[in-house]
């Protein structure tokens, strides 16, 4: 297992109104969620930092 | 009679929280909300102060990935008369620092009480790296995170119920510009997003109470260190903390325990109010309590580095300017009484409107 930060952007306009799910689902093609937040937010776009583990790399 | 109030104070680590973002520098907000509050339910960053911390016997002291899930309505919260504590240390640790650490451990038992198991050394150096985002929030990853967590499962093999980690982190740089304005209670605490991310790996993979205590050399004298970064440079250790913490953090209920529920067990349908920095409502445990209708207190005067404010993502806020203003906000809150009658004027109560019934025609 390694530990790995990303960065990923969000168009809140058609995430739905569940963001936990659509940001851990959108992490999850990444590796595994570990932490995350959005942390900026300009118009409809939100980025997310996090850090997720992947298996086996 | 009324239920218990349960407040949940959040204030993420490593966002440079001009309130938290230090040594322990939010725990007095944690001491006068736990007096307004039945429950006040936080997490490390707000209750770690290094060697110095404040036994609340109503605060849940709950690791920042377990709030997540709590906050999703995923994991309960039971709370414990006493955890027994597994210490377990980086085996990069130089023997110096192990043994002041130990001696910390040793300490804890002899002069507080607390009960623990014999400590783990990780099989391999955990390999800690730091990393600033272009956020400004710190983050951080380790090389050896299985390393990390067969420690984990000896120590609770061993009959630990909560965990704390003692990592390596690289050595200070005295001069170096973050360490510098850290120090003198400005920017961003450069290690405590990796802290987090270390204890979130062990919460998230064995379901326990888990925190961490960075292992430093202790730095050079500033006798013009800022009173919120002070209570780190008081000692060879920040593990006082981490231990009186975990002593009597809940467990966390879920799918993975088959427990019958008991009486004082939490949910988040019974939270009652968050209060959380203006800026900073992107976190996981925010965004799932906002969905849930829980009232949410934004608090102006916590700056973080963060641009997330509660409007940008279309969230309902009460708005404080302060921790004073919201803890007074939460008093009137459990009182029953409302926010407009506190103010010097009230606006009479108005008719609404009745829909007009169109006649029925078949």
């Amino acid at each position: 297992m390694t530990t790995q930060f990303l960065t990923l952007t969000l168009d809140l306009a058609t995430a739905g109104d569940d963001w936990v799910t659509t940001i851990e689902a959108a992490l999850r093609r990444h590796g595994e969620p570990l932490r995350w937040a959005i942390t900026t937010v300009v118009g409809q776009q939100a980025t997310v930092e996090a850090v997720v583990t992947v298996e086996g790399a | 009679m009324s239920p218990p109030y349960t407040a949940v104070l959040i204030i993420p680590t490593g966002v440079g929280a001009a309130v938290g973002g230090y040594a322990g520098d939010a725990l007095p907000v944690a001491r006068a909300m736990a007096t307004v509050a039945d429950q006040l339910i936080t997490h490390p960053n707000v209750l770690n102060g290094a060697q110095l911390y404040w036994p609340l016997t109503n605060a849940l002291y709950v690791e920042g990935y377990g709030l997540d899930r709590f906050a999703a309505g995923r994991w309960g919260l039971r709370p414990v008369h006493r955890n027994r504590v597994g210490l377990l240390l980086d085996r990069a640790i130089p023997d110096d620092l192990r043994i002041r650490h130990l001696q910390a451990a040793d300490a804890a038992r002899a002069t507080l009480g607390l009960a623990m198991t014999d400590y783990v050394t990780t099989d391999a150096p955990l390999g800690v790296e730091l990393r600033t985002a272009a956020s400004g929030a710190t983050w951080g990853t380790i090389q050896q995170p299985d390393s990390l967590l067969r420690a984990a499962e000896t120590a609770l093999a061993a009959g630990a119920t909560a965990l704390a980690v003692v990592a390596n982190f690289p050595d200070d740089d005295p001069a170096d510009v973050t360490l510098q304005a850290y120090r003198h209670g400005k920017g961003v605490d450069p290690l405590a997003g990796a802290e987090a991310v270390i204890s979130h790996l062990v919460v998230r993979q064995f379901q326990v109470p888990c925190a961490h205590a960075p292992a430093l050399a202790p730095l050079p004298l500033d006798s013009t260190l800022a009173p919120k970064s002070a209570a780190e440079e008081l000692g060879h250790t920040f593990l006082p903390c981490v231990l009186a913490g975990l002593s009597r953090a809940p467990q966390f209920l879920g799918p993975h325990r088959g427990d019958r529920p008991q009486a004082d067990d939490l949910w988040a349908e019974q939270v009652d109010v968050a209060v959380v920095p203006a800026d900073a409502w992107g976190g996981s445990a925010v965004l799932s309590l906002a969905r849930r209708g829980v009232p949410m207190i934004a608090v102006a005067d916590n700056t973080t580095t963060l641009a997330v404010p509660p409007d940008a993502l279309g969230l309902r806020a009460i708005r404080a300017t302060s921790y004073a203003e919201a803890i007074g906000l939460m008093a009137a809150h459990k009182a029953g009484v409302s926010i407009e009658a506190l103010g010097p004027t009230l606006t009479p109560l108005q008719p609404l409107a009745v829909p007009v019934l169109q006649p029925h025609r078949p």
